[in-house]
Order: C-alpha cells, then sequence, then structure tokens
C-alpha cells in the first residue's frame, strides 16, 4: 500500500466520526484510491500525477459528512440488530486484533456493537455487572489458516499454504466492535493484543488499557479517578482529566494533555510529550532513550523540578523553586529534556 | 459541445443502478465505466459514490459485501436488488417523461404537444 495514498485518505476521513459504518467506507475508498494510484503509474502517468488524480477524487467529504451526521441522532437511538443492550458499571474486554471503540451513551445502557459478519468472532456476556467481551483467539485468520492447511495434499502444497496464511494473518485488525457506555461507569479494563482502541467522552472511575502494538487514542472530554495505560509498541494520545495516570510504553510516542494531579509516565525508547494544565501536582518522567517535552501552564513561573540526562540537551523554560505547588521531575539517558 | 456535468449528476442514483444492472461492481471500477461512457464528462467523486451507494443501500434498492482480497484494503462490492430493478425501470420511465416534455418546451423536431 502506498503510504502516501493511505495517509490522503485519512486526512479526508480525519472529521467523520470514526464509528463501523465509516471504518467500512474508509476501506473501500483506500482500496479505490489504491486502484487508481496503481493503475496510472502502471500506465505511465507520474505518481504525482496519480496523487493529484485522487485528491481530486477525494474532494467534497464534507457532503459525506452532512448526509452522515444528519441522519445520525435518529440511528443512534435506535439500537440495530445487532447490538446489544446491558446494563452494569463494569466492561473487561479482552481483544487479540479487532479495534475497539468506548462511546458515549445517552440512555444510560451498554451497547455493544459488533459488525455482522464477525458476530462469531466474539463472545459477550454479563457477568454479575461486568460486560466481559473476548475475541476468539486468532478468530478470522485462524480460521482461514486451518482450513487452507485441511486442504493440502503433500508438502509441495506447503510454500504456497505458508504464503496464504502469512497474507490472511495479514488482513487481521479488520474487525471492529462499539462499546457505548453510560456516564457513571466504574472500571473499564481493556486488553488488546494488536488492536487500537479509541476512547470518546468517558466518565470512568478506573480505566486499565493493556495493548502490545495497537494505539490508544483519547478524544473529547474524559475523565476520572485512576488511569493506568501500558503499551508495548502502541503509539498513545490521551486527553482529560484524572487525579492519578499512569502510563508506560517500551517504544511507543505517548502524548498527553489535561489535567492530572499525579501523574508518572516512563518509555524506553518511545518519546514522551505532555501538555500539563495542572497549576499543582507531580508529574514524574523516565525514559532511556525517548524525548520528554513538557509543557505547563503560561500561569506557572515556578516550579519545583529535577531534570537529569546523561547526554541529552536540556531545555528549561521555567524558573525553579523549592517547595513549589508544581513539582516535575524527568529523567532520561540520552534523550533531550525541555519544559516551557 | 460539452454536457453539463451537474446536469449529469442530477441522475447518479440512477446511473448507479444501471452500473449495477451490469453485475456486481466496486467503486472504482464504477468510477472508470463511468468515466468512460461519459468521455470523462462526469467524473463521480468518492463523496458523491459512497454517499449514493449509502442513500441506495439504506431504501433496499442494492446491497453490499466485502471483497476476498487477502492483502491489504479490500473491495466493497455492490449488488442490485429486486427492488433496484423497479426503481431502475421507474427511473427510465421518468427519463423518457423528462425528455419529451423537455423537447417539446424546447421545439424540437418530431415532438408536438
Amino acid at each position: 500500500m502506498n503510504a502516501t495514498v493511505e495517509k490522503l485518505v485519512r486526512i479526508a476521513f480525519q472529521d467523520l466520526r470514526e464509528d463501523p459504518e465509516v471504518l467500512e467506507i474508509r476501506e473501500a475508498v483506500m482500496r479505490d484510491c489504491q486502484e487508481r494510484f496503481e493503475e496510472m503509474t502502471g500506465n505511465g502517468y507520474t505518481e504525482d500525477e496519480a496523487i493529484a488524480a485522487i485528491v481530486e477524487s477525494l474532494q467534497g467529504m464534507e457532503e459525506m459528512m452532512q448526509s452522515f451526521q444528519s441522519t445520525e441522532k435518529t440511528e443512534e437511538k435506535t439500537p440495530s440488530r445487532d447490538e446489544q443492550i446491558f446494563q452494569g458499571k463494569k466492561i473487561c474486554a479482552s481483544l487479540f486484533s479487532s479495534d475497539i471503540h468506548l462511546l458515549p451513551s445517552e440512555d444510560g445502557y451498554m451497547h455493544v456493537h459488533v459488525q455482522e459478519e464477525h458476530r462469531d468472532d466474539f463472545q459477550v456476556e454479563m457477568d454479575g455487572d461486568c460486560l466481559r467481551i473476548q475475541e476468539k483467539e486468532q478468530s478470522h485468520a485462524g480460521r482461514e489458516i486451518r482450513s487452507m492447511l485441511s486442504q493440502m495434499q503433500s508438502f509441495s502444497d506447503l510454500r504456497r499454504i505458508v504464503n496464504q496464511a502469512l497474507q490472511a494473518v495479514s488482513s487481521l485488525g479488520k474487525q471492529c466492535i462499539t462499546v457505548r457506555i453510560p456516564q457513571d461507569m466504574e472500571t473499564v479494563e481493556i486488553r488488546t493484543m494488536a488492536g487500537d482502541l479509541e476512547v470518546r467522552q468517558v466518565d470512568c472511575r478506573q480505566m486499565q488499557v493493556h495493548t502490545t502494538s495497537g494505539d490508544v487514542r483519547f478524544t473529547g472530554k474524559n475523565r476520572g479517578t485512576l488511569l493506568r495505560l501500558q503499551t508495548v509498541s502502541g503509539d498513545m494520545d490521551v486527553r482529560g482529566l484524572w487525579q492519578e495516570a499512569s502510563v508506560s510504553t517500551v517504544s511507543g510516542d505517548c502524548q498527553m494533555e489535561g489535567n492530572m494531579q499525579k501523574l508518572n509516565m516512563t518509555s524506553v525508547s518511545g518519546d514522551l510529550s505532555i501538555d500539563w494544565h495542572s497549576v499543582e501536582g507531580r508529574l514524574l518522567c523516565k525514559t532511556t532513550s525517548g524525548d520528554i517535552d513538557i509543557h505547563t501552564p503560561a500561569s506557572v513561573n515556578v516550579v519545583d523540578m529535577l531534570f537529569h540526562t546523561v547526554s541529552g540537551d536540556c531545555t528549561v523554560h521555567k524558573h525553579r523553586q523549592e517547595n513549589a505547588p508544581c513539582h516535575i521531575e524527568a529523567r532520561t539517558v540520552s534523550g533531550d529534556l525541555k519544559i516551557d | 459541445m460539452a454536457v453539463s456535468a451537474d446536469w449529469l449528476r442530477g441522475y447518479t442514483d440512477a446511473i448507479l443502478l444501471r452500473e449495477l444492472q451490469e453485475g456486481d461492481s466496486y467503486g472504482y471500477e464504477i468510477q472508470k465505466h463511468v468515466s468512460a461512457l461519459s468521455k470523462g464528462t462526469l467524473q463521480l467523486k468518492e463523496a458523491t459514490l459512497y454517499t449514493a451507494f449509502r442513500r441506495l443501500e439504506q431504501a433496499g434498492y442494492i446491497s453490499s459485501y466485502w471483497g476476498d482480497e487477502m492483502q491489504g484494503a479490500r473491495r466493497r462490492y455492490y449488488h442490485l436488488t429486486p427492488q433496484g430493478e423497479e426503481k431502475l425501470r421507474e427511473e427510465k420511465a421518468q427519463w423518457r417523461e423528462t425528455r419529451k416534455t423537455l423537447s417539446i418546451l424546447l421545439g424540437e423536431d418530431g415532438y408536438e404537444v
């Protein structure tokens, strides 16, 4: 897939709400544009000419947005036939490759939406007041691989089967599950391997997220008491208001924005960027090679800070004062440090 | 003389139904075919195309399904339903009526009140 084409399509859809329907259309449009690009470049057009034609073809997405949003309200009020409704205070989701979206619900229920074609891939059940969502391991691709292996006649087929299996695995992550949750959630626990998480406008007392390669994105006004996020290589872009938050990653980049009285961030090689709205509180950042970039409110002139880097550059645009209400500690081995 | 693309765009739904009457198809294939048939006059943009697909699918005139591509993004195929066949017949009848009325109003040869 050409990276520029993929980026163009993502930009064209960035203002549309990311629900399963929009994601499906985005995928179909992605395919169309990719095919246009390959066909034009294969027929002697330059890559620039093909990109220009795609840009032209992607114009007018706002027209689509208007037509979608005009029906959005009525659609949300009527649960679709594949939408289940639960009452409860807790969600535990364990997913393999699927993306999960947590969106606000106006009617006080948790709604779970699974695309019909992938319904068999998920187990959704109410356990006490906990909604459990589980993706059957390697469901979609696993079935295809098993079916290919069962058709293998001899070892000479093995190479072909392995190639097909690899292609099947590369098609993972097409599934999508949407959970609409009420305002007063107690606990949300989500684990995904490759699936991304999107959280929009959620008010939840405790939230814990763990992904391996999935990206984590919080948009809108999110709030809660405790937030714990962990990724291995997934990037995080998180906004909200929490009393206490801890974020850790190995190689993912992490961007935090909001008001958090106590914030702990650690990374090995991922960069940490914090737009901290708090005028008092405690911020601790630690990386091995990742850069640390901290932005504090303009009204905060003095900070009780401790910066430490072995080989990185250090840029400080705040005054240091011991026992100031804002305490910031940042440590890195080779990363650069910056505070303004 | 160039045909007005805006005028043609008013018939997008009917054009798509007609395209699918020839068999199941997907976005880019339809874009190419429509462009070729109209000699480049009508270039359907993605937004116009998928808004129309959505409208037609919600009305029950077409249905859709995913292709079985194993790599990258998949193709979304569209299929004309029996209701869509009926709608296309209505659209064609309406077009014949429109053409006749307009021809009379513009004093075209062969058309009389």
